[in-house]
């Protein structure tokens, strides 16, 4: 038996050798095969040297979300087209002119996970990162029928750009695998002249039906 | 003292050898069994024989140790052993005629698993009625095509395999006037729209759809009802010049379009096509059913297949168990989809096919010539 296993170290550089070797890259020239965006990328003379056409591309196919949290819109609140990724887009005038913007968007999974998330808005307003174990004590929580809503509300430690801080109430509520998010940024004044409206608009969110 | 080429082919010619391959491969046969469960049947027999060791977990530092002989090794030198003690060991008399049939059957059924496991290729091809299609895919390998569309006659693909793309740091062509940098290569992952004022994990890419997407790595699967999600950053350089990243995904459903030096390219990362010299063309899907039930009864496609190049035109109906034999490829209906307006066929290209026939034939004449030559002697020796 000692001899076999002799046999087979001896062989089996061999027999690996044979199993090598990368697949290279081909190049094939297929018959023309007709994309939506070759005729407008031939309308763009002016264009730079590398030219971006994507804005017209679709969305991936795995983002596709299932139902739809539903919330009562307080009054005062004003729509606003909802752009982007954005599900639904308002705007919240205060006082003196200063308006606060209200964002609600919806993620798959926990989409990074509180704290990551909750830092991200922190620095967004100049306001360091909290640990852990800090986390807690800025957490509030708000009942609703489509579950309990987590939200923070930071301010700025000092103005960011014009006279007035910054202030971030965001909220997140996790619903059958997906994270919503629900956002007022903006002035502080205006943020806190909208903070109860807010607090009732989370209150009043709905399961999808 | 016998030299060491005759005790080589002593220990390769053995009984012995043959017992130990036949051990181990009965070995392999029960792990990769069991472990279809988690890795499903693709996963398991390319794990456990398509390779040539088994490998161990990582140790995060190294790469991965070989802990058992996989299937390509302990097959190869059976094979060897076989064809060993075929022409060392055995003379060639008429008393043994038997034994070398039977041997030479084993040493073409191994040497068939070998050609299938190496040259066989299986594809698919979705075609929808009123559409042709001259490409199959790949289910499980992927590729990075960029796509030269300067020309108004043809495309030029560049075709990356997936191996390629999940190895090399650059990637580079003597054709194309840029090479590609992979930044980040997923073997699976999971994709989320990304908000803007989220800043969730800020995008790789600055070209393309890409940039408002999140990539998440995800565990690979191998299953038979799964399916990986491909997904590289990629930037284009042309020296030290970024022409610009852009995500690459099998999840992108389109290809994305961007023109350099004045030619139009597309890129895309998507199941792996091989280009067919012929189409096919669905006139008609037919899905019956069993009169008042929902029971399927058969699933036909009627096609019409081309190949200009040797001018041939010809109709073709494919249903169960009646596959369009042609050029060496074997389509089989295998489903269908979009309302019974799309038919998909299997693609079957094995040069191996014929082997395991020729290996049954030749073990069972053996076996019979064995048995035959056996009761005639005995015959023989019994009526003196």
């Amino acid at each position: 038996m000692n001899k076999i296993l002799k046999m087979a170290l001896l062989l089996s550089p061999i027999i690996f050798c044979l199993g090598c070797g990368g697949d290279p890259i081909e190049v094939t020239r297929v018959p023309k095969e007709s994309a939506p965006s070759e005729s407008a990328q031939a309308a763009l003379p002016d264009a730079p040297q590398v030219e971006d056409e994507n804005s017209r591309m679709p969305p991936p196919a795995a983002t596709a979300a299932s139902g739809e949290v539903a919330w009562k819109t307080p009054s005062g609140w004003k729509q606003e087209p909802a752009s982007g990724m954005r599900r639904a887009s308002f705007s919240v005038q205060g006082e003196d002119g200063l308006s606060a913007d209200v964002s609600v968007v919806n993620l798959p999974g926990s989409a990074g996970g509180l704290l990551q998330n909750i830092n991200r808005w922190r620095e967004q307003i100049a306001l360091p990162p909290l640990s852990e174990k800090e986390l807690g004590a800025h957490l509030q929580r708000t009942a609703s029928a489509a579950g309990t809503v987590r939200w923070v509300d930071f301010v700025s430690s000092a103005p960011l750009e014009g006279k007035h801080k910054r202030r971030v109430l965001a909220a997140v509520l996790e619903q059958s695998g997906q994270s919503w998010f629900f956002k007022m940024s903006g002035d502080d004044p205006a943020v806190a002249a909208g903070r109860r409206d807010f607090i009732r608009f989370l209150e009043s969110l709905r399961p999808p039906k | 003292m016998k030299s060491a080429a005759k005790r080589f082919l002593d220990v390769l010619s053995s009984l012995q050898l043959t017992i130990l391959c036949l051990s181990l491969l009965m070995a392999l046969i029960v792990f990769c069994t069991l472990d279809q469960v988690h890795l499903g049947t693709f996963g398991a027999v390319d794990k456990y024989f398509r390779h040539f060791f088994l490998y161990g977990p990582s140790d995060g530092f190294a790469r991965r140790l070989p802990v058992f002989p996989g299937g390509g090794m302990v097959g190869s030198i059976l094979l060897l052993n076989l064809s060993a003690s075929h022409f060392y060991r055995f003379q060639w008399t008429r008393q043994k005629s038997g034994i070398w049939l039977i041997h030479a059957g084993l040493i073409v059924l191994v040497l068939g698993e070998f050609v299938t496991g190496m040259l066989a290729v299986e594809s698919q091809m979705a075609v929808e009625e009123g559409f042709s299609r001259n490409y199959t895919e790949s289910p499980r390998l992927t590729e990075l095509a960029i796509v030269d569309a300067s020309s108004k006659e043809h495309d030029e693909v560049y075709s990356i395999p997936e191996s390629i793309l999940s190895r090399q740091k650059v990637i580079r062509h003597a054709k194309l006037p840029f090479s590609i940098l992979v930044k980040k290569y997923y073997e699976n992952s999971t994709l989320a729209d990304n908000p803007g004022w989220l800043r969730e994990l800020p995008s790789l890419a600055t070209m393309g759809v890409g940039k408002k997407i999140i990539v998440r790595p995800a565990a690979p699967v191998s299953r038979d009802d799964e399916a990986n999600q491909v997904s590289a950053f990629v930037e284009l350089m042309d020296g030290d010049r970024s022409l610009g990243a852009w995500l690459v995904s099998t999840a992108v459903d389109a290809p994305q379009g961007f023109s350099y030096l004045g030619v139009p390219y597309r890129l895309a990362l998507r199941h792996k096509r091989t280009y067919l010299p012929f189409t096919i063309f669905l006139k008609d899907f037919k899905h019956d059913l069993y009169p008042g039930t929902e029971i399927p009864k058969n699933f036909s496609s009627a096609v019409l297949l081309t190949n200009a190049a040797k001018k041939e035109n010809r109709e073709a109906l494919i249903y169960m168990n009646h596959p369009l034999y042609y050029e060496g490829k074997t389509f089989y209906q295998a489903s269908f989809a979009k309302n019974d307006t799309v038919s998909i066929f299997q693609v079957v290209e094995n040069p191996g096919w014929v082997l395991p026939y020729i290996a049954f034939i030749l073990v069972g004449v053996g076996l019979l010539t064995q048995f035959l030559t056996h009761l005639l002697s005995f015959k023989a020796e019994s009526n003196p």
